[in-house]
């Protein structure tokens, strides 16, 4: 089946109000003080109420939402959410941009050819600096087409390698006490494992680890997020500590950037380090990858490749290195074999009653496991013509 | 002018649009009026339940294990016969009622159970060719297709004779072959010799491979790999005695023409990790079947790196163009006997399946 047109479809989106916070905190020299190192404040302090800086809408504001199709000559479509935002003009040269720079290499091409657009995208996102949006987003939107094609879930195309995998929750709070309070309410939710982005130095830490692992119970997984906050001696100290209570992993203890030092980090401890969230964001994964795992410079490589095609590969290459990946699209990570844990972002979803299920499926959370609840009924393909009346413009 | 809103779920911010199921999700919201076309013609598309296995049979005659369901037949080919019945009672334990969709987890099942590499991949093969035949796609496509035409090259048996050589340079290129990979245990003032003059009758625009069938110590080596770059060789393969990575990574180094190295699923990801190969040569099926090959097409792919597929036994022919046309990281489709061509290309199998090489679409 044959991509012969690419068009967009701009329409009015149900009216939102923005607000943004510093609430979140801010980035602060770590406690300690000796290391040097900044960190994110939301592991030790609250913000103090003079320091809240907040900005909110008064009233919901027009908000549009951008939707791509690619029309097949097999009287099929794929199609996806492109964009979304607060201004229809914006959203419109979005469109244009598209339409000019990235179309021509879809029209023509098998809809089935995911292989050829992903390359083609993936170097485009050099060339036209896309960024990794479009790769990621016309790759899921193929991947999407394929599985309502062969009316199959697209964990299942890819090999479905497991049917549910368990899920953790990141847990938070400015106190160890209100850590372990937040663990002991996500284990109460049926959640198989807890993470934490607490910074605390590695003497505090150890009281929050004694602390945490003592709510929990034993072999109950416990990771620790750093995101960036330890210099390499702290991380040793740290990652002791993590061992002694049988932490899972270590995740971003150091820079990404600092591809020898976390080497000789994942050398030094026997607990498993993971790395590269920062560093696949941007893009690069899998071919970024290749190197860390060459050198040894992670023990879990952090899933952020590019659309469902790039997170196989990635999943595939760490494989190879007899590694785990982590993170990514629920599709991929029960169709691979080599992921332990599934990060539950966001409010829990429960299965569906059966009329709502389609062929697609629907991540969900079952008895503290990821799994996707599929039913019968095919997605269906949307009206194109009363979209197209709906519509504010269509751009082709 | 603005169209009347329908109500639709209260939300903070724009829609996600990394994942197409909560992009999905967002598009329902954003159009509860909306009227849906039926969903396309697919009544022929078959339910999670006809992907059960049936039955798992060697089929002695053919050489092909196949995997039956109650809709499709999966087939894999087993050429190795005395290793029929391992294969049969193997599937049987793993794959009988097994749900065919699930082939990573029947993959790492009989790794994990020892299964031997052509048992392994036939039954690989066969559940690849039954998913792409249930699901109506060629198995490339169902990887996600790259390209559907795969440049040839004729794989010559090994050949010492230079006139001989000239000759079945020159007739594969009037067979339309693009290139030539020779193999032959020559010494290396004969390499030289060979480089210069197969060069001069094959042209310029014609590419040439040569497989030294491993005779060279290190000096040799150095010297036949220069006479072969002056000759605009594209790559050697086994120049070296001794197979070790520390010697072929030293003279990888030291040419600048590629060197090839033979590699499995096993190995594949030392050879790139320690530099000691520019390019890979796989076997078909290889050591981890059709999964295994895709793997380490992956894992080459990443580290910039080609992974080749040597002229693979007939029964196989249409499992090596497969793998081609799924990934970008190859070059060639090796051929040893005749394959058919158009304008020096294989095409790619366009049935449901692993199909036929030349079979037509």
């Amino acid at each position: 089946m044959i991509i012969r047109s690419v068009t967009f479809y701009l329409e009015e989106y149900p009216p939102g109000t923005r607000s943004v916070s510093s609430r979140l905190g801010t980035i602060e020299k770590t406690p300690p003080g000796l290391s040097n190192v900044f960190t994110h404040a939301l592991g030790f302090r609250k913000q103090r109420p003079d320091e809240v800086i907040e900005f909110q809408d008064t009233q919901a504001r027009p908000s549009y939402l951008l939707t791509l199709r690619l029309e097949t000559d097999g009287g099929m479509s794929a199609w996806t959410g492109y964009a979304s935002g607060y201004s229809a003009a914006e959203l419109e040269w979005q469109a244009k941009g598209f339409l000019a720079q990235l179309a021509p290499m879809l029209k023509g091409v098998d809809v089935f050819d995911r292989e050829y657009i992903w390359q083609r995208l993936f170097t485009a996102q050099r060339f036209f600096y896309t960024g990794r949006m479009p790769v990621d987003v016309v790759d899921n939107a193929l991947w999407d087409f394929a599985s309502r094609y062969a009316r199959q879930p697209i964990y299942r195309l890819l090999g479905g390698a497991r049917t549910r995998v368990p899920a953790y929750r990141n847990i938070g709070g400015p106190s160890i006490g209100e850590l372990v309070e937040d663990a002991r309410r996500a284990q109460a939710e049926g959640f198989r494992g807890v993470k934490d982005h607490a910074y605390l130095g590695a003497r505090q830490y150890a009281v929050a680890a004694r602390e945490l692992r003592a709510a929990v119970g034993p072999r109950f997984p416990l990771m620790h997020d750093a995101v960036w906050s330890y210099d390499f001696n702290d991380a040793v100290r740290i990652g002791r500590v993590l061992e002694r209570y049988e932490y899972s992993w270590l995740e971003e203890p150091l820079m990404d950037y600092d591809l020898l030092g976390s080497k000789k980090l994942c050398e030094a401890l026997d607990l498993p380090i993971m790395a590269m969230e920062w560093i696949g964001a941007v893009g690069g994964q899998p071919y970024t990858a290749s190197a860390y795992l060459a050198l040894g410079a992670t023990d879990i490589v952090r899933q952020r490749a590019l659309g469902i095609t790039g997170q196989i590969k990635l999943a595939q290459l760490a494989e190879c290195f007899g590694r785990k990946v982590h993170g990514g699209n629920p599709h991929v990570v029960l169709a691979i074999t080599n992921d332990d844990m599934y990060e539950w972002v966001g409010p829990i979803v429960r299965r569906p009653p059966e009329s709502e299920l389609t062929v697609q499926g629907t991540p969900i959370l079952e008895d503290g496991y990821l799994t996707i609840a599929t039913g019968e009924r095919n997605t269906p393909e949307p009206d194109w013509d009363a979209l197209a009346r709906r519509a504010v413009g269509v751009f082709a | 002018m603005k169209k009347p809103m329908m109500p639709a779920p209260s939300r903070r911010g724009p829609p996600e649009t990394s994942l197409s199921a909560a992009t999905r999700r967002a598009f329902l919201q954003a159009a509860p009026g909306a009227v849906w076309l039926a969903a396309p013609a697919d009544a022929a598309a078959p339910p999670a339940e006809a992907l059960r296995i049936r039955e798992v049979a060697y089929d002695r005659k053919g050489g092909f294990l196949r995997l039956r369901t109650d809709a499709v037949t999966g087939s894999g080919p087993l050429d190795v016969t005395h290793e029929g019945e391992a294969a049969e009672s193997l599937g049987r334990a793993v794959l009988r009622n097994a749900d065919a969709a699930q082939r990573e987890a029947w993959w790492a099942e009989l790794r994990r159970r020892g299964a031997p590499p052509a048992v392994l991949a036939a039954l690989d093969l066969a559940l690849w060719d039954l998913l792409g035949q249930a699901w109506k796609l060629p198995v490339f496509r169902l990887l996600g297709g790259f390209r559907d035409l795969l440049p040839a090259c004729r794989a010559g048996a090994p050949e010492r004779n230079l006139e001989r050589l000239v000759e079945a340079v020159g007739e594969a290129r009037r067979q339309g072959y693009r290139a030539y990979r020779s193999r032959a245990r020559l010494p290396v003032a004969e390499t030289e010799r060979m480089a210069s003059r197969v060069r001069a009758a094959a042209g310029d625009d014609f590419v040439l491979i040569h497989d030294a069938l491993g005779q060279f110590d290190f000096a040799d080596a150095v010297r036949a790999g220069r006479a072969l770059e002056q000759a605009g060789y594209a790559w050697l393969e086994n120049p070296l005695a001794d197979r070790a990575a520390a010697p072929r990574r030293r003279l990888c180094a030291a040419l600048d023409l590629p060197v090839a190295a033979n590699v499995t699923l096993a190995s594949a990801a030392a050879v790139l990790a320690e530099q000691s190969a520019d390019l890979l040569v796989a076997r078909v099926p290889g050591d981890a079947g059709f999964t295994g090959l895709v793997k380490m097409a992956r894992l080459a792919e990443a580290f910039g790196v080609f992974l080749e597929l040597a002229a693979a036994p007939q029964p196989l022919l249409g499992v090596q163009a497969h793998l081609l046309g799924a990934v970008r990281n190859a070059m060639f489709f090796f051929a040893e006997t005749a394959v058919p061509l158009a304008d020096g290309q294989v095409r790619v199998p366009a049935a449901p399946g692993f199909g036929r090489l030349g079979a037509g679409a």
